[in-house]
């Protein structure tokens, strides 16, 4: 067996020291978005999503290099992100691809399902593979918070001041105990930079679908950008949260979201109200949201933010993402954006 | 000599130049195709202006447009702002009680919203074009009239056609299936402007309440149909300022001025060098897979995914 797996924000560097660890052979995913879309989007039908185009090319390039177990983070119905895995399958084996699709869910909720599979994959017993699991999402969480330290240093302190980028290592205790280190070192300097700037920096939740939040070359280092310009960004979703989620629910956000839509209608727009009206009480400046082309529950969540916005004065700003390469037109709205919080804030 | 505030709007259809006295108004305009060749262009820009205005000194000098990064590295920009910024300053500098802009550039359309002259909010067309200046070109030359003419034409209509405005593709061919089907010039091209401001208004008002006083500017604005157009769909007069080809330019202006206040009077322009383009040069980075188009000119460098260059 030799498995792959797509760039997916820092899951993939998960993976791969999970593989590591547990000697399973793996081929780390195709750098090269371009070439990955190409591939992908010759083989997925036309009016598919940019994250499904993407992952497939990835997987198909894979194949190439030897892969025959390709690994996911699959999402749940009811929208068609729930029917990636069978897809992927279905048209890997129209090409006489020999790949195995496994996506990292839970078959109709049922999580004790979930776990054999697990454990069947690494070849461990089920309490081993459970531990690796916790181990994974804890190593996650710690590569979740240093992506947002290094934002928020960027922000802070400039180019020159970013810390370190966050990189695999033989086993994923290492990891941790690297990226602890790291925090330890760097929270007291944010601290003392953020108290010699006087005025907070601007504050921007980044909310919409998974995939176009998470993933920096899909949204074109769309946060590494708004720190450049001195802003402080969170995301609505975390990939270690949003496992917890999986298993324990949210119901605090779930609580936000109500007023505006209280039932999951697929994908992440419940995700995406909820945290929106979590980060607008919290007093952030404003808002992005980011979804692929054709993607129908953030087409549900963009006309419930529109009623957020007319209600509460929220500047709230879209970015719908497809297979444009350009950077000059997403600079100008991001540009835009920051300059127009930064003038209402300075207006009062 | 006469010494002014230079503004520059590198848009992807025209490069606009203003010079602006130290007072704000502008003294002299100049719009120009930009035909794909950014300094070009603009090299061809500064030679009208100087033959216009005869010899004169820039205080300072802005860059806007979807060139800015390119030429404001190239003449030493002072400022280098973006198009919302750039527009909202002008408008409200304009009419200082404006609360509504509408502006349809070359490859862009926008809409922002001002209230005591701070921009509140803004929207801009996102995944496609359609329904911007360029496409209203097209449509033109592909009738075999000039644009000038479009609004002339327009007016004569009678009974307007019913053209599906939300994609540009879907609107050439209802419109040439029209044409086949016998319906008048002027009733195609009126039914198409009023499809682009319902177009227009669904992408971007998007449930925005839209207050007068209302500017409609940029290259389009030009074009008195789609000016009838929308004062029919908003039901509220729609004002064109007198600059409003050119309102992108005098904002970098303005924010020129800002600059230059800020450093000490001392600008940063320098001009095109005498060899212009030869000064830009581009090349791949092999450092990893993605293959990066870099692009260096003397004073900077960028087209890195990872942030190297």
């Amino acid at each position: 067996m030799k498995v792959c797996f797509p760039n997916f924000g820092s899951l993939g560097i998960v993976l791969e020291t999970l593989c590591r660890q547990q000697q399973i052979s793996y081929v780390k995913p195709q750098e090269n978005l371009e070439e990955a879309l190409r591939v992908g989007t010759r083989l997925c039908p036309q009016s598919v999503c940019l994250p499904m185009k993407r992952l497939l090319g990835e997987f198909v390039m894979a194949a190439q290099q030897g892969a025959d177990t390709a690994l996911f983070l699959g999402g749940g119905g009811p929208c068609r992100f729930g029917y990636f895995a069978p897809m992927f399958q279905t048209i890997l084996d129209d090409e006489k691809i020999h790949m195995r699709v496994w996506g990292l869910e839970a078959p109709a909720g049922n999580r004790a399902l979930f776990l054999r599979d697990f454990s069947r994959l690494l070849g461990v017993n089920q309490a081993k593979a459970l531990r690796l699991l916790l181990t994974g999402v804890q190593t996650l969480r710690a590569l979740d918070n240093w992506e947002e330290t290094r934002l928020t240093a960027t922000a802070l302190l400039g180019e020159e001041g970013t810390p370190p980028k966050e990189r695999s290592a033989p086993n994923m205790a290492l990891l941790q105990t690297l990226l602890a280190g790291w925090q330890r070192k760097w929270r007291p300097i944010l601290r003392t930079a953020q108290k010699a700037q006087g005025a907070a920096p601007l504050r921007i939740g980044i909310i919409g679908d998974i995939y176009t939040t998470i993933d920096p070359a899909i949204n074109q280092n769309l946060q590494l950008r708004l720190a450049e310009m001195g802003a402080v960004t969170r995301r609505s979703i975390r990939l270690s949260d949003h496992l917890l989620h999986l298993v324990f629910g949210n119901p605090r956000q779930n609580l936000a979201a109500r007023p505006y839509l209280n039932r999951n209608i697929g994908g992440f727009a419940r995700e995406t109200i909820g945290a929106g009206e979590q980060m607008r009480r919290a007093g952030f400046d404003g808002l992005i949201q980011v979804y692929p082309l054709s993607c129908m529950p953030e087409i549900v969540a963009d006309g419930i933010l529109t009623d957020i916005r007319r209600k509460q004065g929220i500047p709230i700003l879209r970015l719908v993402l497809d297979e444009h390469s350009a950077q000059a037109g997403l600079q100008t709205r991001l540009e835009a954006f920051v300059d127009m919080l930064k003038r209402r804030r300075m207006a009062g | 000599m006469n010494a002014y505030y230079l503004g520059i709007d590198m848009g992807s259809v025209s490069t606009n130049l203003v010079l602006m006295n130290p007072d704000k108004t502008v003294a002299h305009k100049l719009y120009l195709r930009s035909k794909g060749r950014p300094v070009d262009s603009l090299a061809a820009g500064f030679c009208q202006l100087t033959q216009q205005v005869g010899p004169y000194t820039v205080l300072g000098a802005g860059v806007t447009g979807s060139g800015r990064k390119l030429i404001g590295s190239l003449i030493g920009a002072d400022i280098v702002k973006n198009e919302i910024t750039a527009h909202a300053l002008a408008a409200v500098t304009q009419e200082p009680e404006v609360r509504t802009v509408l502006e349809i550039g070359g490859q862009d359309s926008k809409m922002i919203w001002i209230q005591n002259g701070v921009v509140q909010d803004f929207a801009m067309n996102t995944v496609c074009a359609a329904g911007t200046g360029s496409f209203l070109d097209r449509q033109a030359a592909r009738l075999g009239i000039g644009i000038e003419e479009l609004a002339g034409l327009a007016a004569a209509s009678q009974h307007p056609q019913r053209i599906a405005g939300r994609c540009a593709v879907f609107a050439e061919s209802d419109m040439i299936h029209k044409q086949q089907e016998g319906a008048a010039t002027a009733d195609i091209l009126w039914g198409l402007c009023k499809a682009l401001v319902q177009n227009f208004l669904n992408n971007l008002a998007k449930g925005h309440a839209v207050k007068g006083p209302v500017l409609f500017q940029g290259g389009v604005a030009a074009n008195g149909a789609m000016l009838r157009a929308f004062q029919e769909e908003l039901q509220m007069p729609v004002k064109v300022p007198r600059y409003y080809d050119v309102m992108g330019a005098w904002g970098a202006a303005i924010l020129a001025q800002e600059a230059v206040a800020e450093q000490e009077g001392q600008t940063k322009f320098h001009g095109l060098d005498a060899e212009g383009p030869g000064v830009i040069e581009s090349f791949i980075c092999t450092d990893c897979s993605n293959a990066c188009q870099i692009i260096r000119t003397r004073g900077a460098v960028w087209g890195s995914r990872c942030g190297k260059y």
